[in-house]
């Protein structure tokens, strides 16, 4: 078959291309797994399948997992996969800022954490040990404390995500001695590393000694190249699409999905389930926000079908909590209260007779629509009695803000929790995640609430599927009980193509059960391993 | 001699007054420069390399400055941690493209304004004047922004022959799809610097073929091309020339737009991501290569003066 296919998306990536320090959105996923194999990959079935792992047996209580990795496969520089690289790989990611953040509940080494004594184990190895060259073990613990394994029957899922992008370990050390290689990625995967301009292009090229084949034996990938372009205007990145300078894109822009939805020669993959929620994100160490009251009433406020109809043109799902259609706690009636701007407006007098007037400081990106979302929540929280001041920052300053818990962060349009668990949430939301302002914490609004840290402890722990579903929809309830967050919509993506691309969607498991899910619980990506191009 | 001394003083003090402002801006922007510079969210490996890299973040500016120009002289520009990239090799991607958009912008829009500025000064209050006049105030009126677009989605999109997305070709690689990949962006700024220029140079040409040393050389015989571009377009193309070199420097605004819009990747989308991220070494880089660009152009117009007009160049000698 061969070929080269353009592929257009809309970010940049911060940090190139080490998998424990990329800050990794859709488009970095996408591209990142050219080159990387990820440890599983999830089904049609959404179960976990091992992909470079061959197999991962839990023991009886979910508390340590065995990895057996597959054998007979190099990275592209030649290097051996095995045992030592996976755990090289693992223990390096368990220290990244970010995805430490996530693994809170992994073992680690007993005299790091105990020498930490009760402060950080980010630095601390993780508890794992080889049994042979492909073979190792890995165990949980609470809060990284070996003596209190968690049962974790959803850990292996943690092996999917970007955490569980293997790099060759030959090239992992180069880059420790000379970070300017850190953007030549080498990893196992479909395609090889050949250029990177930041802001522009990457391009890789064809793997020709992959390890995976197709259903009939054939070797993978069909394609002999890909070329990344970044493309952040999604106006004009449809525009390259139809004027055929761009094969295949990925976008979440409402009004370019409408405009191209109905287009016989741009099909449409549309992902709309287990996607992102937009949302509100509060600040909840702040003391007005820190009222529920007044929480409740910006949210009683606002219209989300009228916001969707306003700005979206009609294209887009009312959002009533953090999980979005197909994830693990969904409800259609989660108990959120309905648009009443007469209550939300009687409740905000109320709060302000006895505090004073109310400011909110609303920051969001510099995105068109998120300046219209924020003129829309301006106006419609100021007629209930609230004086919004919109700040605009650029996104990856705007996730700064909300990580250290800026001074001047009340209010963030956001958008977040992709996924299928509600076990992948965790780190969001549970408090020991909300570390006090000035200190890096992925829960983001600072939320701190027994109901909602004994849901995800619920939802990771629950012995049963039906204990953890039931304790993701008490989640979910629990949030709609004390708006911590105002969602508004669900995001939809769109992965839009010209007709002569085929074969997306199809990247088969390696032992031949069936296909792996595109995206694996992360939309605005495709994985391209079995993509070709027809005539 | 001295006049050439005189312009690099003047170079020296623009270039250290520009840079340093441009310093403190970054400085005044950013909560934590350290951070900043390691490219935001990072691990506290990344921190203690930057600050082994730059131990000098925390001295007074001044300190900090002088490190940094010491570096600059030294042909250190500095590193983009979080691009992972050396502002060096990202000036060697980005440069040529935002060179050339700026280049074939003023080739294009020297290209229209000269003969049409000249006829419509010849011929005034004609059609050709008349239609040149309204045009120029309406593309003088319209942003590059609005012109992007419309060649976009009316010519890109339409015609095959010009890409959506450009790519950097070489002139030297394949002139034809240099050709293809470049005339678009560039016409998006030339045609607003044509229209500038037009009126720039039917004004001035206007003054000078009132003058009498034009009534000579008609009284003479002359033909009118010899007389309209050998006699008087050398004199009223001097504020013409002034206005490229002033216009050059708001080529690199107008250059963001043209690289946004065709996915050209230059300097100036990069200075702009580079703003957003306060990526601190990235900026001042790109400030110090544009100091230098606007100043050594301004100076070789300067210098073009005296070619032009003899009584300039006689002037400096007896100066």
């Amino acid at each position: 078959m061969g070929g080269k296919l353009v592929v257009g998306g809309e970010a940049e990536v911060a940090n190139p291309w080490t998998p424990a320090a990329i800050q990794c959105d859709s488009f970095c996923q996408m591209r990142a797994r050219s080159f990387y194999d990820p440890l599983v990959v999830v089904d049609e079935n959404l179960d976990y399948q091992p992909y470079l792992a061959e197999t991962i047996e839990p023991n009886a209580d979910n508390t340590v997992f065995t990895v057996t990795i597959r054998q007979g496969i190099k990275f592209h520089d030649g290097t051996d996969l095995d045992a030592a690289a996976v755990m090289d790989n693992l223990n390096r990611g368990a220290k990244g800022l970010l995805i430490s953040a996530a693994l809170v509940d992994l073992a680690r080494d007993p005299a790091c954490f105990a020498a930490a004594a009760g402060g950080s184990v980010v630095g601390c190895d993780l508890v794992m040990e080889q049994i042979d060259d492909f073979t190792f073990t890995i165990a949980t613990g609470k809060a990284g404390d070996l003596s209190k394994p968690l049962p974790w029957p959803g850990f292996p899922y943690y092996f999917g995500g970007q955490w569980g992008l293997i790099a060759s370990p030959t090239w992992l050390a180069e880059v420790d001695a000379d970070s300017t290689k850190a953007p030549n990625a080498v990893g196992t995967g479909p395609f090889m590393f050949d250029s990177y301009a930041p802001g522009d292009k990457l391009v890789v090229k064809k793997n020709p000694n992959y390890w995976v084949k197709d259903a009939a034996g054939n070797a993978l990938p069909y394609l002999d190249e890909l070329e990344f372009r970044v493309i952040p205007d999604s106006q004009v990145r449809a525009a390259a699409l139809e004027a055929g300078d761009l094969d295949i894109m990925a976008t979440s822009d409402a009004g370019v999905l409408l405009d191209l939805k109905d287009n016989p020669d741009f099909p449409t993959l549309l992902q709309n389930q287990y996607g992102e929620t937009n949302y509100i994100l509060l600040h909840l160490t702040k003391p007005y926000l820190a009222d529920q009251s007044v929480r409740c009433a910006l949210l009683q406020a606002l219209d989300k079908q009228d916001i969707i109809d306003v700005i979206d043109g009609g294209n887009g799902v009312p959002a009533n909590g953090p999980f979005s259609p197909g994830q693990q706690g969904f409800l259609e009636d989660n108990g959120s209260l309905p648009y009443d701007p007469e209550a939300a407006a009687a409740a905000i007098e109320a709060w302000e007779a006895a505090n004073g007037p109310l400011t909110v400081n609303y920051s969001t990106t510099t995105a068109a629509r998120s300046l219209q979302v924020a003129q829309y929540v301006q106006d419609v929280w100021g007629q209930v009695g609230v004086d919004v001041t919109i700040t605009q920052i650029e996104q990856s300053k705007l996730i700064n803000n909300a990580l250290f818990g800026d001074p001047a962060f009340d209010a963030f349009g956001w958008r977040n929790h992709a996924g299928l668990f509600a076990d992948q949430q965790y780190y969001w939301w549970h408090s020991s995640a909300a570390l006090p302002d000035g200190a890096l914490a992925l829960n983001f609004g600072r939320l701190n609430d027994p109901q909602i840290d004994q849901f995800l402890e619920e939802a990771r722990s629950g012995a049963t599927k039906e204990d953890r579903d039931a304790a993701a929809e008490n989640l979910n309830r629990r949030f709609a009980e004390g708006c911590f967050i105002i969602p508004t919509s669900y995001t939809t993506w769109g992965i839009v193509h010209n007709t002569s691309v085929q074969g997306i969607g199809q990247t088969p498991t390696p032992d031949g059960t069936g296909n792996a899910r595109d995206g694996a619980g992360f939309p605005g990506q495709v994985w391209l391993t079995a993509a070709f191009k027809s005539a | 001699m001295r006049y050439l001394l005189q312009r690099i003083g003047q170079f020296i003090i623009v270039f250290v007054v520009v840079t340093f402002v441009v310093m403190c801006a970054t400085r005044i922007g950013s909560k934590d420069v350290v951070r900043d510079l390691a490219g935001g969210t990072v691990g506290d490996e990344v921190i203690a390399k930057v600050e082994a890299d730059y131990p000098y973040l925390d001295k007074p500016l001044v300190i900090q400055y002088g490190y940094w120009l010491k570096d600059m002289v030294t042909g250190n520009m500095g590193y983009s941690y979080a691009q992972s990239q050396s502002v060096i090799d990202m000036f060697q991607q980005r440069l040529p493209s935002t060179f050339f958009i700026g280049f074939w912008s003023i080739f294009l829009g020297l290209l229209i304004a000269v003969p049409l500025g000249i006829y419509s000064a010849y011929r005034r209050d004609g059609p050709v004047d008349r239609v040149a006049s309204y045009s120029s105030f309406a593309f003088i009126s319209t942003p590059p922004l609005v012109f992007a677009v419309f060649l976009l989605y009316f010519v890109a999109l339409k015609i095959d022959t010009f890409p959506v997305l450009s790519n950097y070709i070489a002139p030297w690689d394949s002139p034809v799809e240099h050709f293809k990949n470049f005339f678009l962006p560039s016409l998006t700024l030339g045609l607003g610097l044509a229209a500038v220029w037009t009126r720039f140079l039917r004004a001035d040409m206007i003054l000078t073929l009132q003058s009498d040393f034009i009534m000579l050389a008609r009284a003479k015989g002359m033909s009118p091309r010899r007389i309209l571009y050998r006699h008087a377009l050398r004199s009223s193309i001097l504020s013409l020339i002034t206005s490229v070199a002033l216009q050059l420097s708001g080529l690199v605004g107008g250059a963001v737009i043209a690289e946004q819009f065709f996915g050209l990747a230059g300097i100036g989308t990069r200075l702009v991501f580079a703003v957003q991220q306060n990526d601190i070494l990235v900026i001042q880089a790109i400030t110090a290569v544009l100091v230098v660009v606007v100043v050594f152009v301004n100076l070789v117009v300067d210098l073009l003066y005296a070619v032009v007009d003899p009584r300039i160049r006689h002037a400096r000698a007896l100066g």
